[in-house]
């Protein structure tokens, strides 16, 4: 039975009567599996892994033995197998007042004036059908509420294993953080798969940052070769608000990444870079939307890729600069380094501006690795693979560099050195 | 320790080396003039490695290997080593962290465990003292924003690092003021031994006033038409190549 057919038959079953869910549920009907017609979604579709069968993921599996990828990182930890909480690999180090650190499952009983505030109020339903398709359903995943003045000493370690060990499997993962007024905090998310089968994680974060608050987010990417990984991502910045936000898709069969900023208060700056990495024949596609709403806001973009094998990548930034947001400063750049005459990149900026008195540049390059650079190296007793992995790893420095955690930095270079 | 025999090499459909001989024993320091053109920088360029080069003709043996079959990494581990003409700019990569690679890559080509950080240091710290290298260079990326002076004196700290047997430095005097290649000069004087040897390419005689070659040859049209001495190049200084243009083409005046 196809996994779309399990979605309607999980649907009739459980939707009852909330609102909420039913509302999700009937704009996913309604807007289907974006095939590649539509215009967002050219280059790669999901329209057929919805089609395969695949089980809703029930291996929850407590004792799963969690891959230990930055675990010297001490940190606010909650790890989630195939969106469950697992207990015994959580902890919180933080003692704040008013400071939440838990699951949504939790958090909608515990704290469901905060939830029903928050939840689902930012991703937008109507139009993307896996919004709406993971809105309809139980949330499961991470809710993180920093309380206003708030100086979160540690990082949140917010892991997310999907597992496929004995079929091929779907789930669906939610993260909710909201940071108050003034409060300060670093969110550092990473995905990972186990299993041979393929799997299917669809994804939805919701970030509320208020008035002049600031957070750090470094999101990892990191599935086993037979995992599709999309995942939405929605962040609202109020007043003076700041956001760094670093995305780092190093490996899963497919990824696709919608990552949409709305800058709603004025003066509200944020930092969109990303690094990525595709060989075989790997597909990861980042959108990118930045809405300028308010004035004298600024956004700063930054995308680097490298390119193996017979993979593809796909870049698309748009900037959205309201009628309202005078003196924004936008910027956007995306660069690609191609190792092979068979790798694909399709990049495309976006620029759409409503006001007059703004500044936006933007810019793509593609190119191959510098043979001068490397012929340098290679005469000096370097060994190819090692003068090509010192180039890359120079080449991500622009990346790395804004990365406030040596330990993931460090994951990084040792993951471009294993990959060339 | 070279022993270059009759050695054709072009780039593309261009044939630049028309039958090369040279043989170099340690200790020696071999200038190659010649005017604009005549293959000079190809001839670098065959010997370090690089691939756009084709060699159709002839061969190269480097202390009885082969040298034309090694990659370039190969080569420079085998102790040759190329000061370039223009040495490139690799932002992100530190002169230090490239140096420890090379260094310890080496090390590790001759059975040897790498170098421990402080000793290291150390003995990069001495081999700065030796060239007159401004410590302030070290710390940042290769090449990356250096005048064209601290670029050459970054090749020649290199290869005092890097102790080649053999060592081309493919016009190491373009672009160099006065003091700048006096520095150079000094730190090819004292890296000089019994045990390596040098191969100076250059355009002007004013570098051999530094560094005193043994034997001085005149490349053109891609042979080497002449040999001689350093008196030699104190001639050609006087008179220019027309002469030697002449000696080859008699067509020419």
């Amino acid at each position: 039975m196809s996994l779309l057919q399990k979605i309607k038959d999980k649907a009739s079953l459980e939707l009852g009567q909330k609102p909420l869910q039913n509302n999700a549920y009937a704009s996913f009907e309604n807007l289907g599996i974006p095939s590649r017609k539509h215009e967002e979604w050219k280059y790669l579709s999901f329209k057929n892994t919805f089609e395969q069968d695949f089980d809703w993921a029930t291996e929850i599996a407590p004792n799963t033995d969690i891959p230990s990828l930055l675990h010297e990182i001490k940190a606010n930890r909650l790890v989630f197998v195939n969106g469950v909480l697992s207990a015994s690999h959580s902890r919180v180090e933080d003692a704040i007042e008013g400071l939440i650190v838990c699951s949504l499952e939790e958090a909608q009983t515990q704290h469901a004036d905060l939830f029903a505030k928050h939840f689902a109020q930012y991703a937008n339903v109507e139009q993307e059908a896996f919004n709406a398709l993971n809105t309809a359903f139980k949330p499961q995943g991470s809710f993180v509420y920093v309380p206003a003045n708030a100086q979160c000493q540690f990082p949140f370690f917010i892991q997310h294993i999907t597992t496929s060990i004995n079929a091929p499997s779907f789930v669906q993962l939610r993260n909710l953080w909201v940071v108050e007024a003034q409060a300060k905090a670093k969110f550092i998310e990473v995905y990972e798969s186990k299993g041979e089968h393929a799997s299917m994680s669809n994804v939805v974060s919701e970030i509320a940052i208020a008035e002049s608050a600031s957070i750090e987010n470094y999101k990892i990417q990191q599935q086993g070769k037979h995992a599709q990984l999309n995942h939405y991502t929605q962040i609202q910045q109020a007043t003076y608000s700041n956001c760094k936000q670093i995305t780092l898709s190093l490996s899963g069969a497919i990824i696709r990444n919608n990552l949409h900023f709305q800058l709603k208060g004025v003066q509200a700056n944020c930092l969109l870079y990303g690094l990525y990495y595709t060989d075989a024949k790997r597909t990861v596609d980042n959108h990118t939307r930045v809405d300028h709403i308010s004035p004298n806001c600024t956004s700063d973009e930054k995308y680097k890729g490298i390119l193996k094998d017979e993979s593809t990548a796909v870049f698309n930034g748009k900037i959205m600069v309201h009628l309202d947001a005078q003196k924004t400063a936008a910027y956007q750049r995306n660069q690609n380094i191609l190792l092979s005459n068979n790798a694909t990149i399709y990049t495309k900026p976006q620029l759409e501006i409503f006001a007059d008195d703004v500044k936006c540049t933007h810019g793509a390059t593609i190119g191959s690795l510098d043979e001068k650079s490397l012929f340098y190296l290679r005469s000096r007793g370097i060994p190819e693979a090692v003068a090509k992995s010192m180039l890359l790893k120079a080449y991500a420095k622009d990346i790395t560099d804004l990365i406030e955690e040596p330990i993931l930095v460090k994951a990084i270079d040792a993951f471009i050195e294993k990959s060339i | 320790m070279l022993r270059i025999e009759n050695l054709h090499a072009g780039i593309e459909e261009k044939q630049i080396l028309n039958g090369i001989n040279l043989v170099i024993n340690p200790g020696e320091v071999h200038a190659i003039m010649g005017p604009n053109g005549a293959g000079k920088s190809t001839l670098s360029s065959v010997l370090a490695g690089k691939n756009e080069y084709t060699v159709s003709q002839g061969s190269v043996n480097f202390d009885g290997k082969d040298l034309l079959e090694m990659s370039p990494e190969d080569r420079a581990r085998e102790g040759l080593f190329l000061a370039f003409q223009y040495p490139v700019e690799i932002p992100g990569v530190s002169n230090t962290n490239f140096l420890k690679t090379a260094v310890n890559e080496q090390r590790k080509y001759r059975g040897l465990e790498p170098m421990e950080a402080t000793d290291f240091l150390k003995f990069m710290r001495e081999k700065m003292d030796l060239v007159e290298m401004d410590k302030s260079l070290t710390s940042r990326s290769l090449n990356e924003g250096f005048s064209g002076g601290e670029k050459k004196r970054n090749e020649i700290f290199q290869m005092a690092m890097l102790a080649p047997k053999l060592a081309i430095l493919d016009e190491t005097d373009s672009g160099l003021d006065i003091d700048a290649l006096r520095l150079v000069s000094n730190g090819v004087n004292k890296l000089r031994s019994k045990e390596n040897a040098f191969v100076v390419i250059t355009h002007y005689q004013r570098l051999l006033d530094y560094i005193v070659p043994d034997f001085v040859h005149v490349l053109y049209r891609g042979k080497i038409v002449k040999s001689g001495t350093a008196e030699l190049a104190k001639e050609l200084e006087q008179k220019g190549y027309d002469w030697i243009k002449a000696e080859v083409d008699p067509q020419f005046v």
